[in-house]
């Protein structure tokens, strides 16, 4: 930003005197707008994909699946009213189990189902990679735990050597509190 | 050429009056400018523009009213062209817009306003009942995991990758400094490759790559 007004600044500076240098400046400051543009949307959307504002959890993750080098089936729906906090952290939650899998499970199919019962959110997600995944292991599956344990949610793994890897995830989205 | 009919719906003032500017002088003749997804069904409907740019997060909801009033403006008036822009391109949204195959569809990113001229020709292909997908959902829906695709040789998936977002034959040779007739070969290949029927038609091949890809 700071650059870009240099630019607009100098270019103000240029007008008259210099129209050639003038147009390149327009153009530089014209590109760093487009990539100041780019880095902020991709801020953005690893805080707070726009597509779950749209389409809530099942939506926003069916949307990411596209998006996978994997195929990867979505199935069932969440609560209507989940707080958007709740549903940023079960996204996120899903999102890191997902890119796992892609990079590390040589999985060649994986799905992710949830549930739900007016009390709690369930999501499971599967592969059929070669398990053996270790939250202790890198530090992605153990801040999404401590993320979810801001919620009292809780993630639940389970990936024998040969796999498949079933992870659970679950998070209390009501009055009622896991036991 | 008679001037277009452009109806434009952006909540940003500042962007809107910017747009309408910008079509202004490029000879469009902007016939609403609205601010919300509900006007916006109206006005498609009632005005029948040869062309609609909207942006995809409108009032009251600030979600997705811009693509869903598209999607229900289409059902009443079918193949109405639309340009969707977006803060952020999301596959799921572009196979909703492509879905019901009658071609009229833009979907880029905001910021490619700001090439103005590839901007205008973009509206302009929408307007003919052609394709303009951005590059990034392109790249996307060229992802790897589609097998088939690496039949491909590497030029032909650059070739593949510009007619995915619309672009003639004439315009991918001089993207990639080769040929109109060597493209017309890398197509009739990948054509071949991927067992589509063959089609000069600028939109039926965005179409028919799109629903290899989904098969």
């Amino acid at each position: 930003m700071v650059s870009l007004a240099l630019s607009l600044g100098m270019a103000q500076d240029l007008i008259r005197a210099d129209p050639d240098a003038t147009a390149q400046l327009l153009s530089e400051a014209r590109s760093t707008a487009v990539s100041a543009l780019a880095d902020l949307r991709t801020v953005m959307h690893s805080i707070h994909p726009a597509v779950l504002a749209d389409r809530g959890l099942a939506g926003g993750l069916r949307a990411l699946a596209l998006d996978l080098a994997l195929p990867v089936t979505v199935d069932g729906d969440a609560p209507a009213a989940l707080p958007a906090a709740v549903q940023s952290a079960a996204y996120l939650a899903t999102a890191e189990c997902l890119a796992n899998a892609v990079k590390h499970s040589r999985a060649t199919a994986g799905g992710v189902t949830l549930r739900h019962d007016g009390a709690v959110l369930r999501i499971v997600v599967t592969d059929n990679g070669i398990g053996g995944a270790d939250p202790a292991a890198g530090l992605g599956l153990r801040g999404v735990m401590r993320r979810l344990e801001t919620f009292d949610g809780r993630l639940d793994l389970d990936s024998p050597a040969g796999g498949p890897t079933v992870i659970t995830i679950t998070v209390p989205h009501g009055p009622g509190r896991l036991p | 050429m008679s001037r277009m009919r452009i109806v434009l719906a952006e909540d940003l003032t500042l962007l809107r009056d910017g747009l309408i500017r910008l079509f202004q002088a490029h000879d469009f003749e902007v016939v609403a400018a609205v601010d919300n997804g509900p006007q916006l069904i109206r006005d498609l409907v009632a005005l029948r523009p040869d062309v609609a740019v909207v942006d995809v997060r409108l009032p009251p909801g600030y979600s997705d009213e811009g693509l869903r009033a598209v999607l229900a403006a289409r059902q009443q008036v079918p193949g109405l062209p639309v340009l969707v822009l977006s803060q952020y391109v999301e596959q799921l949204y572009a196979r909703e817009l492509l879905a019901d195959g009658l071609g009229g569809i833009g979907y880029l990113l905001k910021d490619r306003v700001s090439d103005v001229g590839q901007f205008i020709a973009a509206v302009r292909r929408v307007a003919d009942g052609g394709t303009a997908l951005d590059p990034s959902v392109v790249a996307k829906l060229l992802d790897s995991r589609r097998r088939p695709l690496d039949r491909l040789s590497p030029r032909e998936r650059e070739v593949l990758a510009h007619m995915a977002q619309g672009r003639s034959n004439a315009a991918i040779g001089a993207s990639l400094v080769i040929t109109e007739r060597a493209v017309g070969k890398h197509t009739a290949s990948i054509f071949t490759k991927l067992g589509l029927q063959p089609s000069e038609d600028d939109n039926r091949r965005v179409l028919a790559v799109l629903a290899y890809l989904e098969g």
